[in-house]
C-alpha cells in the first residue's frame, strides 16, 4: 500500500496538491483534535480549533521546517488555536457556567469514566499543563509559550498535577 | 513524568474520542479550498505565510473577509429573526431560515414540530413558561448532544420531520433539555427547547448558524442567499453553513437514572 511520508505529503501540499493536504489532515487531524479536546474539554471548541488550525497550518506550510515532525507542529497550532478560542469564549460569555459544564455531557468519555474523570480533580491550569506535557509530548518551554506562563510556573503546575493524579489513579486501583 | 500506567490509561481514554466524520469532512473541504486558493494565486492566501510577500494585503483582505463573514452570519441569524417576526402563531408565517419547501410542508403536517417555539417565533424569543411543552425524541445509544441537535436541524430543514434515527417519546421533566443515555438506552432530546433556554431570563434559544470563515465574501453571500431560500447547494445542503452547538446549563441536563437537577428560577417575562 502506498504510504507516503509526511515530508513527501508536505512537499506535495506546498505544490498545490489538495489530496496531499487532505491526507495530512486525515493522518494527524484526529490526534490534534484529541489534544485540543483534552486541553479544553469541549467538543465544539475542539472542532473549531481543528478547522481553524488546519487552515492556518496550510497557509503557513511554507514556513514549516520539514526536518521537524509535522504532527508535533500541527498539533501545536491546533492547541494554540483552542486556547485562543477558550480565552475568547470566556471573555464573551454572558452567563456564568461552572467549569464542569464545559465537559461534554454525553459520549464515550462520560459514560466510561475516561479521561475527563481522570482529570476532573485538576484545576484548569494543571490539566492543561499535564495534558500538553505528559500526554502530547510538548516541552516545558513549549507549554509555557502556549499557556503564556513562565516555565517555572509550568513546572510547578506539572508537579502538583502529577501528585494529584497519582492519588486519583492509586485510589481507583485500591477500589477495584 | 506520569507513570507508564497513568499515561496508558489516559491515552486509552483519549483514543476513544475523536472528531466526528462530519467535522472531518468539513475541515477537509476547508483545507482543500485553502490549498486551491493558494495554488490559484489568491494573494490573501499566498501572502499569509509569515514574512511572505503581500502579507499586509493579506491582513487587510482577511479583515475584510472576516467582516464579510460576520455580516453574513448576522444576516443569517438576523433574517431568521426577521422571518420569525412575520410569524403568526399556529399555522401562518415563516419557519427559521434554511427550511426547504419540502420542509415547510412537513412542518405544517407535523403534530409536534408545527407548534415548536424554536422553529417558529412570533415576537422574538418566547419565554420557556409561555410555550407549549412538547414530547422528547430518543436517539440511538451513544449519540452525542451535538450530533442530536445537528440531526434535528438538518431533518427539520430538509423534511420538516424529526430525524429518521430518532423516535418520539414522552416529555422530559420540566426544564430538562437533554437526558443522557447508556449503552442500551439512547439519549433523549426535548423538542420544546432543543437548543436550551437562557438563565435566568428563560428565553427559548433558536439554532445559531455559522458560515465557514474560509469562504470568500462572494462565495459566502451566494451560499447564504441559496440557504435562505432553502435551495440545495453543492452536495445536498449547503456544507459551508453549519449549526452551532450551544452549551447547556448543568441543570438542563439529566443523567440517566438520576433525578433532574433543579434550575434556578427563571425570571418571569416582563409585561408591558
Amino acid at each position: 500500500m502506498n504510504w507516503p511520508t509526511d515530508r513527501a505529503l508536505v512537499s506535495a501540499a506546498r505544490a498545490g496538491d489538495e489530496r496531499a493536504a487532505s491526507r495530512l489532515l486525515e493522518r494527524h487531524g484526529p490526534a490534534a483534535w484529541r489534544a485540543a479536546f483534552a486541553v479544553c474539554g469541549d467538543q465544539g471548541l475542539a472542532d473549531d480549533a481543528l478547522q481553524e488550525g488546519a487552515i492556518r497550518a496550510i497557509r503557513h506550510l511554507d514556513g514549516f521546517d520539514a526536518d521537524r515532525p509535522f504532527d508535533h507542529w500541527f498539533r501545536a497550532i491546533v492547541v494554540k488555536r483552542v486556547l485562543t478560542l477558550v480565552g475568547k469564549r470566556s471573555r464573551r460569555r454572558e452567563e456564568p457556567l461552572d467549569e464542569a459544564a464545559h465537559l461534554p455531557v454525553d459520549g464515550p468519555d462520560a459514560a466510561d469514566g475516561g479521561l475527563p474523570d481522570l482529570l476532573d480533580g485538576l484545576s484548569v491550569e494543571h490539566r492543561r499543563a499535564v495534558v500538553l506535557h505528559d500526554l502530547f509530548g510538548f516541552s516545558t518551554g513549549e507549554v509555557a509559550e502556549m499557556l503564556s506562563l513562565p516555565a517555572g510556573t509550568v513546572r510547578s503546575h506539572l508537579t502538583r498535577a502529577r501528585r494529584r493524579l497519582r492519588g486519583v489513579v492509586e485510589g481507583a486501583g485500591d477500589a477495584e | 513524568m506520569l507513570s507508564r500506567r497513568e499515561k496508558r490509561d489516559a491515552r486509552r481514554a483519549l483514543r476513544r474520542l475523536g472528531p466526528s466524520d462530519e467535522v472531518m469532512s468539513r475541515v477537509d473541504a476547508a483545507v482543500r479550498a485553502q490549498v486551491r486558493a493558494m495554488a490559484g494565486g489568491d494573494p490573501a492566501a499566498a501572502g499569509a505565510a509569515p514574512g511572505g510577500a503581500g502579507a499586509a494585503f493579506a491582513v487587510r483582505r482577511r479583515r475584510r473577509r472576516l467582516i464579510t463573514a460576520i455580516t453574513v452570519g448576522a444576516l443569517v441569524v438576523g433574517s431568521a429573526a426577521a422571518g420569525a417576526a412575520l410569524w403568526v402563531s399556529h399555522g401562518a408565517g415563516e419557519p427559521i431560515a434554511g427550511v426547504t419547501p419540502e420542509g415547510r410542508a412537513g412542518l405544517r403536517e407535523s403534530p409536534t414540530l408545527s407548534s415548536a417555539a424554536w422553529v417558529f417565533q412570533d415576537q422574538g424569543a418566547p419565554h420557556i413558561r409561555d410555550v407549549r411543552r412538547l414530547p422528547a425524541i430518543q436517539f440511538p445509544p451513544r449519540t452525542t448532544y451535538a450530533q442530536a441537535v445537528n440531526a434535528l436541524l438538518r431533518s427539520v430543514m430538509e423534511s420538516g420531520t424529526v430525524p429518521k434515527s430518532a423516535r418520539v417519546v414522552a416529555k422530559l421533566p420540566p426544564g430538562v433539555v437533554w437526558r443522557t443515555g447508556d449503552a442500551k438506552r439512547g439519549p433523549r432530546l426535548d423538542l420544546t427547547a432543543p437548543w436550551g433556554y437562557t438563565l435566568p431570563r428563560g428565553l427559548v434559544r433558536t439554532p445559531t448558524l455559522r458560515v465557514d470563515p474560509s469562504l470568500s465574501g462572494a462565495q459566502a453571500s451566494k451560499l447564504v442567499e441559496a440557504f435562505m431560500k432553502g435551495a440545495k447547494v453543492g452536495r445536498g445542503r449547503a456544507d459551508g453553513i453549519t449549526a452551532d452547538v450551544p452549551k447547556l446549563f448543568r441543570c438542563q441536563v439529566q443523567a440517566i437514572g438520576r433525578a433532574p437537577r433543579v434550575c434556578p428560577p427563571v425570571r418571569p417575562r416582563a409585561t408591558s
